[in-house]
């Protein structure tokens, strides 16, 4: 049973790292929470969902499609949205990623209705290993959460785009007098921060059935996660991710449905009291 | 002379309201109004000195439960529930911005999100509190005998108390207690001149969730239920979409404009798709903060003065 | 002429530390600010002039050490409650609201005068309307008196630099100090200006209001302060008169650098 829960922990942090790799990388960079980003996801899984079952066109590219859509969707946000409020009020900042997530919401029950659907299970099968169980298409999603976090990882460290874009994060001026412009970076970053909703949405969509409001809990989830491991650490969010799992995977088994109170108790206490996260680095938001 | 006489005009309308429209539904979805103006001008006072609160649908909670409990668990009157409502919802706001009113910006308003989020899940998972289905009938109130089953007497008590917190905030936006508040902005500058800034925020705090704690203690009796369902984050999300719409420059009139407007829109709009709704109201708040960021109250001001730059030209 | 008081010293600062992880802003500190002197503190820039001013008014928390004002510990009190008891800060590159007029910004500093609480407020009580009234020509006089009278109702964004500084040290006048801190008053402004200024501050300490001032300006901490005290690298490094001071070797080099002619 303890192993279980385990098991049934680690899966589902490695879901919540997977939704919440984007928003923590927008975050990290932009210092800007897209409230839509839940959205975005529910949009991923969507847009899987149209070209898999609607358009007969095999998972990869139904998965890529996401993908690409969602980052599409994301460099949109940024150019029209972001950009021109760039350094004005809160109200701004908030309030805008609010309004697309309502926006985003309601035309998405717009166009598909409110009823949930299935998503056809591309990889059938239960794998049994000592005791535990676990669907084939989990596993499938264990992995692609992990390629995807060493990507991402990989990405931000080793490449001319993805140091660059720590350099903007962390002294704009001193990176634009080395020749690197935070437009272009804002850009990038908010392209990949919501492919990687997309992807998510890819990914987890199908484990589950889904419908336009699936995009609240997940927005929740990665809020959590972000706080816990530090906003805009990757590392950070994806050990995050694994510990809200199993702290929520043994809470639920022992205590029921209270056990949901746990994540917004973790951000209230984290914020109180080390609001950088276990890894993250603080910063004031001054006025 | 002019504001005068349209004042009173106004004050004159409401006062016959209920005899104008006759219709329930309608008189309904001003009451609504009404509740959600009170939540908005808490949330307006909050803004204007310096935080961001997404969490005033907790406190909204708070009162209805509250007033709840104490009348079916305790037979209190809804008029003690009303009163224990907004106390209770003020000293929780109390306690909360002792811990949290020094943090700034989008880190409080994550806060409030989950607090939100906390206090809604609190009735749910309490059988007491009546888990997810709620608690209810609630009882009326009762004022001279009669009970408040006609429309018609729940308006005039929501316009009361409308008019109350309309009162509170008009009085707080032209006095020095406004200007105070309105000064926290600049944090170091109201320090040094001796203005206590965190001890501000925790009066504007305070003021707005006893709003909102007074908002459920009305609310609970008036819907005869009180389930965790109506106290979601979507809520507290709404309440700063039509502040925002409204207007947040003037503390009483752009908040009962913004939540009036949105609800009876979005009541229409429910008719004819459920989606309809969420996307108005974001639409509406994209279109607020790109177009028109001082909401719909600036709007005469601004047809005013183009149309005299017209007469110059 | 200026209150001789047998020197006793309005604020006392006890060996005063200031770190920030590895870095040391402020170290072992220790001065006396005699009742009624203009006092100067001197240093080339990151010295940790800013910061001592900070923690004085309690912007910042001490690391170690204590400061004592008339007879009292202040250490750990928000800034508020400092300006409260009288020591009001200015800060550098003049802080004002430059959304609200000269006279708004004036009648906000006389906050500490008020005496009327929430009540008189959300009533427009008598005597709320007569103490704002009070304010308001409170304020109208001090804004004449440091020549702003003019600019009464021009937006402080409005103002030139020097105006700026008036009105900076308008609203610190406004909340009746006994103390004054003024970082660095005259900087960046004009010849012309800076006299001007100077001329206000000295009137100020005819008053009685003993004036800590922080400048890089060497003409005018000379000319003005009658002790002056020399920071670098977060330490005291020499205390005196002007005249010890200009013949004070290290004083000389540390400044080589800094000479501004």
């Amino acid at each position: 049973m303890i192993l279980q829960t385990v098991v049934n922990g680690i899966v589902t942090g490695l879901m919540y790292v997977l939704i919440a790799s984007g928003l923590t990388l927008v975050f990290g960079i932009l210092r800007i929470v897209n409230f839509a980003h839940g959205q975005f996801y529910m949009l991923g899984a969507f847009v899987f969902y149209v070209v898999l079952d609607l358009g007969g066109l095999g998972f990869p590219i139904a998965f890529l499609a996401s993908v690409i859509a969602i980052g599409l969707l994301g460099l949109a946000t940024e150019r029209g949205l972001f950009r021109p409020l760039e350094g004005k009020s809160l109200i701004g900042v908030i309030g805008t990623t609010l309004g697309l997530m309502m926006f985003l919401e309601g035309a998405s029950e717009l166009i598909f209705g409110p009823g949930d659907r299935n998503v056809s299970n591309v990889f059938p099968g239960v794998l049994r290993m000592g005791g535990t169980t676990l669907p084939v298409a989990r596993l499938i999603m264990i992995g692609i959460s992990a390629a995807v976090m060493f990507a991402l990882y990989w990405w931000i460290q080793r490449t001319k785009s993805g140091t660059a874009t720590r350099a903007v994060s962390q002294d704009e001026y001193a990176a634009s007098l080395m020749g690197i412009k935070k437009t272009r970076c804002s850009l990038l970053v908010m392209g990949i921060g919501s492919a990687l909703a997309g992807a998510a949405g890819g990914t987890l969509g199908p484990l589950f059935y889904i419908n336009p409001y699936m995009g609240g809990v997940p927005l929740i989830k990665a809020i959590i996660v972000i706080t816990l491991g530090g906003m805009g650490s990757i590392f950070g969010a994806t050990l995050g991710g694994l510990i809200l799992g199993i702290v929520e995977a043994f809470a639920y088994t022992y205590l029921g449905g209270i056990a949901e109170i746990i994540g917004f108790l973790i951000i209230i206490v984290l914020l109180i009291v080390r609001p950088q996260g276990l890894f993250g680095e603080a910063f004031e938001f001054g006025e | 002379m002019k504001k005068k006489a349209a004042f009173i005009a106004c004050a004159v309308l409401l006062l016959v309201m209920p005899f104008l429209i006759r219709d329930d539904y309608y008189l309904h979805l001003i009451i609504l109004s009404g509740i959600y103006s009170v939540l908005c001008m808490g949330w307006v006072l909050i803004l204007r000195a310096g935080q961001f609160s997404l969490g005033q649908a907790a406190f909204l909670a708070i009162g209805a439960y509250t007033s709840t409990i104490l009348a079916l668990k305790f037979s209190l009157s809804p008029w003690l529930g009303l009163v224990a409502g907004g106390i209770s919802a003020a000293m929780v706001a109390f306690l909360l911005g002792w811990i949290v009113l020094r943090i700034r910006g989008l880190y409080f308003a994550v806060i409030t999100l989950a607090f939100n989020g906390a206090v809604q899940l609190i009735p749910a998972n309490v059988d007491y509190l009546g888990g997810w289905l709620g608690l209810s009938p609630i009882p009326p109130f009762t004022l001279g005998g009669i009970e408040f089953i006609d429309k018609t007497l729940w308006y005039y008590l929501v316009l009361a108390l409308v008019v109350l917190c309309g009162l509170v905030n008009w009085r707080i936006e032209h006095s020095k207690l406004g200007r105070y508040f309105k000064a926290t902005a600049n944090e170091s500058l109201a320090e040094s001149i001796g203005i206590d800034t965190v001890g501000y925020r925790m009066l504007a705090f305070v003021i707005a969730c006893l709003f909102a704690g007074l908002a459920g203690g009305i609310l609970a009796p008036y819907l005869t239920y009180v389930s965790p369902g109506d106290f979601a984050l979507s809520k507290s999300i709404q309440v700063q979409i039509q502040s925002t719409v409204g207007g947040t420059g003037a503390l009483a009139a752009g908040p009962i404009t913004g939540a009036t407007l949105l609800i009876i829109l979005g009541e229409v709009l429910r008719a004819y798709a459920k989606g309809l709704e969420p996307l108005l109201y974001g639409l509406l708040l994209l279109a607020v903060i790109f177009l028109l960021p001082d909401g719909l109250i600036s709007l005469p001001g601004i047809i005013r003065k183009k149309i005299q730059n017209k007469g110059k030209a | 002429m200026a209150k001789e008081l047998g020197g006793r010293p309005v604020l006392q600062v006890k060996e005063v530390s200031r770190h920030f992880g590895g870095l040391t802003a402020v170290n072992m500190v220790s001065l006396n600010v005699k009742e009624g002197e203009i006092l100067g503190i001197i240093g080339p820039n990151g010295a940790g002039k800013t910061t001592l001013f900070n923690l004085l008014s309690g912007f910042l928390k001490l690391s170690h050490g204590e400061i004592i004002y008339q007879g009292k510990s202040i250490n750990g009190l928000k800034p508020h409650a400092i300006a409260k008891r009288g020591i009001i800060r200015t800060f550098q590159q003049s802080n004002v609201y430059r959304g609200e007029t000269v006279s708004a910004n004036v009648m906000l500093a006389c906050r500490l005068q008020d005496h009327v609480g929430l009540w008189g407020t959300l009533f427009n009580s008598p005597r709320y309307r007569r103490e704002e009234e009070d304010k308001k020509q409170k304020a109208a006089k001090i804004i004449d008196d440091i020549g702003l009278r003019d600019q009464m109702n021009n937006l402080a964004g409005n103002l030139s630099h020097g105006q700026l500084r008036l009105l900076g040290i308008a609203m610190a006048l406004a909340c009746k100090p006994k103390l004054l801190l003024l970082d660095e008053p005259v900087s960046g402004l004009s010849l012309e200006e800076m006299h001007m200024i100077m001329g206000r501050i000295k009137e100020i300490r005819e008053r009685g209001i003993t004036i800590v001032l922080v400048e890089h300006e060497m003409r005018i901490v000379m000319s003005v302060c009658e002790r002056i005290i020399v920071l670098n690298f977060g330490k005291k490094t020499a205390e005196g008169t002007p005249e010890q001071i200009k013949r004070n070797k290290e004083v000389i080099e540390a400044y080589l650098g800094e000479e501004q002619g």
